[in-house]
């Protein structure tokens, strides 16, 4: 089993899946953030354990609008499976841990940034800058400075307006009276050293 | 994926499959010519032939005239109740054919295969009405055929059959029931009513083991001594083989190139659906003596074509 993928290994996985669901007879649509996402629109160049959907998208009236990730389509599903084995990944190599997010809401404007990546039946939507830095941000704040969520941040090099944008996002995801300064401090990590 | 490597595994397991059941029908007395097929030197499994005849019908048109004169001369000495059992194994298309078998069998004057007959389609092609030729029971090859005349259709039969042709080693229930086919309760009465008239001696371990000594019996049979090796005597007993497990997979094999083909499959799904059908088949093969391995990362196909020539290969071996 592979410690972590990089940009072939995703992209062969991702392709693997999308030819599963297109065979299957259907098409699915996924949207990614997280290292992977990170990694195919090409902000950093490591490698990253798992694909976290944050949310599905589906076609209504020829625009995309996103729906919550949970459930998974079984044709997705059982792709998913069936990739894992064949590849010998992870069962959990593409999951949707993050897409929790979805009632506390997801970053302002993040489906006008994502961009899109055709692997078979499977569309495939990289989260955008913006979304990124806030997600990232607030990954960030929750886990400590010494988290690879604050290399990912410094990665991005967001400048003081994303930042501010991202910080009034994520200081809404989280009321107890010690996560403001939580916040403070990684931007002011970030500012130091991006 | 390119559409040669799908057409090369169909025709591979086509051939494998067709090739056996050719040379198992011929050393029942079929009245068919071929030169293309191999004397046969294993036990006939006669539902195993049957479903398999079924399967390959629809490109093997002439199996589907055998099937037609089987019914008339030799069905009486089939099993329903087996043949139900192992049907499961084939493809939902094959099980339509046997429905249409069993109505063939009720015209012939069978009526056990009345239930069966009942939902026939009428789908499959009518038989051209050729004769099936001359059922020889006498060659080893139809042990369990002759077995079945001698003691009638049942467990009891086959499972000496099996124990017989299985070399005279002790087996298992289990071992017995997966060979078989039949329950695991019919096996081991059968076995015990068995062991207790002194047909088979019965091992006192557990789980029980059974064994049936192959020089009586074939002396009993008139199947020929052939000689001693040191203080043994070795007896001409056709071995056996599970040619149920090995012509569900190769059926199996044949329905995934043609689907390959016609859905137009890339290599990674190709490959993927190959592994899923080794993997749902690798231990009913592995059963049968042949060990079907599927690599660690599934890419493409061409492992898959691979085995399947192995098998193939291995089949023909064996025959």
């Amino acid at each position: 089993m592979p410690d972590s993928m990089a940009v072939p290994q995703l992209e062969a996985a991702l392709r693997a899946t999308g030819e599963l669901v297109l065979a299957d007879g259907t098409g699915v649509a996924i949207v990614v953030v997280g290292g992977a996402a990170l990694a195919l629109r090409g902000f950093v160049s490591r490698g990253t354990f798992d694909i976290d959907v944050i949310a599905r998208a589906e076609e209504v009236r020829g625009g995309w609008t996103l729906v919550e990730a949970e459930p998974m389509p079984s044709a997705l599903r059982n792709a998913v499976a069936t990739v894992a084995r064949d590849l010998d990944l992870p069962a959990d190599w593409m999951n949707t841990v993050v897409g929790r997010q979805w009632p506390q809401g997801l970053p302002p404007g993040m489906l006008d940034e994502i961009a899109w990546r055709d692997f078979g039946g499977l569309r495939v939507g990289l989260a955008g800058r913006r979304a990124l830095i806030a997600l990232k941000l607030f990954a960030a704040a929750d886990r400590g400075p010494a988290s690879v969520h604050v290399q990912d941040l410094l990665a991005l090099v967001p400048d003081d307006a994303e930042l501010d944008e991202a910080a009034t996002w994520v200081r809404g995801q989280d009321v107890a009276p010690d996560f403001g300064a939580l916040v403070d401090g990684v931007i002011e990590h970030v500012r130091r050293y991006r | 994926m390119s559409g040669a490597t799908a057409r090369r595994v169909g025709r591979q397991a086509a051939e494998a499959a067709t090739g056996a059941a050719w040379a198992q029908w011929i050393s029942l007395g079929a009245a068919v010519s071929s030169n293309r097929t191999p004397a046969f030197r294993a036990v006939v499994d006669p539902e195993a032939l049957v479903l398999v005849s079924l399967a390959m019908s629809e490109t093997e048109r002439r199996l589907w005239d055998i099937l037609g004169g089987w019914a008339h001369e030799g069905v009486h000495l089939l099993s329903v109740q087996r043949m139900q059992t192992l049907a499961p194994r084939f493809p939902e298309e094959t099980r339509g054919r046997l429905r249409d078998f069993a109505r063939l069998a009720v015209e012939a004057g069978d009526r056990r295969w009345g239930s069966l007959a009942r939902n026939a389609a009428g789908a499959s092609a009518a038989p051209r009405g050729k004769p099936f030729g001359r059922l020889r029971l006498v060659p080893g090859t139809a042990l369990m055929l002759r077995l079945r005349a001698g003691l009638g259709v049942g467990s009891k039969a086959d499972v000496l059959t099996y124990l017989l042709a299985d070399g005279g080693a002790p087996r298992s229930v289990k071992d017995a029931v997966f060979a078989t086919g039949y329950t695991d309760r019919a096996v081991r009465t059968a076995l015990e009513e068995m062991a207790r008239a002194g047909f088979v001696a019965q091992s006192a371990g557990r789980p029980a083991t059974y064994a049936a000594d192959p020089v009586p019996w074939s002396s009993l049979l008139g199947l020929a001594v052939r000689g001693t090796q040191e203080d043994r005597t070795v007896v001409a007993i056709p071995r056996w083989r599970a040619w149920s497990s090995v012509y569900a997979f190769l059926v199996a094999a044949s329905e995934w190139a043609r689907e390959a083909e016609v859905q137009a499959w890339s290599e990674y799904v190709a490959g993927s659906r190959a592994r899923t059908l080794v993997e749902q088949h690798a231990a009913p093969l592995r059963l049968a003596g042949f060990g079907a391995a599927v690599p660690a990362r599934t890419t493409d196909a061409a492992w898959f074509a691979a085995l399947v020539e192995d098998l193939a290969g291995w089949i023909e071996a064996g025959l």
